[in-house]
């Protein structure tokens, strides 16, 4: 099975998901949790993963880039004007690049209940469906 | 573990591609402030700039246009609303903007996961509207080519994991059980994809 315990390997190979949106909202709290205990450096390197990621995905809209209806473009002008800019902290809480920063005061109840939890919560308990090709394919 | 990524930075005019990142991001960079003090104009053009590439990853995610424009128009509003708190430190502005719009577009594929008759079987009706027609300009032409090229460079199975990762809005257990094999082996894919793809499309590790 995966990680019963998320080292520091672990956690920084959850980077690659995590920057692509692929963990579950559980999975990201305990991400989160174990980055607000995390040392400095870890958490550092966790960063610069998910942002290289983030950039590498970026460039790769470029090769999918479609024309919306204009229609669109005069419904996103008109709304601006009706909705009013966040004070620059309030944006900050809300991004979603490091909401874990936000969410560092759970972290011990978080990473117990989470860490201890069957991996893959949402199948729930019984056989992994991939059990043989996982033994075959595990290294 | 890691694949032989080293050389793979393979592309031709990568001088030329930095120096247009480079150019792209300081405008972006410029227009975000101007649009963090509610400057309407700014955000018009900021718009114009980055919708097609927006729109188009959302689309590719949802592929209903209907919702696909829906999640734009709140991500723009979410670009408006928080312009004034973007930070460069934590990514260029494409990024971050783009990050904002997947993460709109994946919630919606997420929620709207029951009851929905989505297919999500990589490289089934994959949504791909013809790149060339909109692109406005000879660097995003190149940066396109760029992708293309990259993107051969990860074997298969790599594409096809950050693919549906991705594209299809599953988590990476969904990934592994669609595919009926391991989790860790689905990760490395992954992982090893994506240091491909970062390394050739010269993504410096800063």
């Amino acid at each position: 099975m995966t990680e019963h315990v998320l080292d520091d390997t672990a956690l920084l190979r959850l980077a690659y998901p995590y920057a692509l949106d692929a963990v579950s909202a559980r999975e990201e709290s305990a991400i989160g949790a174990r980055l607000a205990v995390a040392d400095p450096a870890t958490r550092s390197a966790f960063r610069d993963l998910t942002r290289d990621v983030r950039e590498t995905m970026a460039l790769l809209s470029s090769a999918s880039s479609a024309t919306p209806p204009p229609r669109l473009r005069t419904r996103v002008l008109d709304a601006a004007v009706r909705t009013p800019q966040d004070p620059p902290s309030a944006g900050a809480a809300r991004s979603p690049r490091f909401r874990w920063l936000f969410l560092a005061a759970a972290a011990a109840v978080i990473t117990i209940v989470a860490l201890g939890a069957p991996p893959v919560p949402h199948y729930g308990p019984g056989p992994h469906p991939d059990t043989k090709t996982q033994l075959r394919d595990t290294w | 573990m890691d694949a032989p990524t080293d050389g793979l930075r393979c592309l031709l005019p990568s001088e030329q591609l930095d120096a247009a990142r480079a150019g792209e991001t300081k405008r972006l960079h410029t227009l975000l402030q101007r649009v963090g003090h509610a400057d309407q104009d700014a955000f018009a053009e900021l718009y114009d700039v980055s919708a097609p590439r927006i729109y188009g990853m959302v689309l590719k995610v949802l592929r209903d246009p209907g919702y696909s424009e829906e999640t734009t128009q709140e991500t723009f509003l979410q670009i408006w609303r928080t312009a004034a708190s973007y930070d460069p430190e934590r990514g260029s502005p494409l990024s971050w903007m783009m990050t904002l719009a997947h993460r709109r577009a994946v919630d919606r594929v997420r929620s709207a996961q029951s009851g929905s008759n989505r297919e999500s079987q990589y490289g089934s009706k994959t949504h791909n509207p013809a790149y060339d027609e909109v692109l406005e300009s000879v660097t995003q032409r190149l940066e396109a080519e760029a992708v293309v090229r990259c993107l051969d460079t990860l074997t298969q199975t790599q594409q096809e994991a950050v693919h549906m990762a991705y594209y299809g809005g599953l988590t990476y257990r969904e990934v592994a059980e669609k595919l009926g094999v391991a989790v860790p082996t689905v990760k490395s894919r992954m992982r090893d994809g994506l240091i491909r793809l970062k390394k050739c499309l010269g993504v410096e590790a800063r």
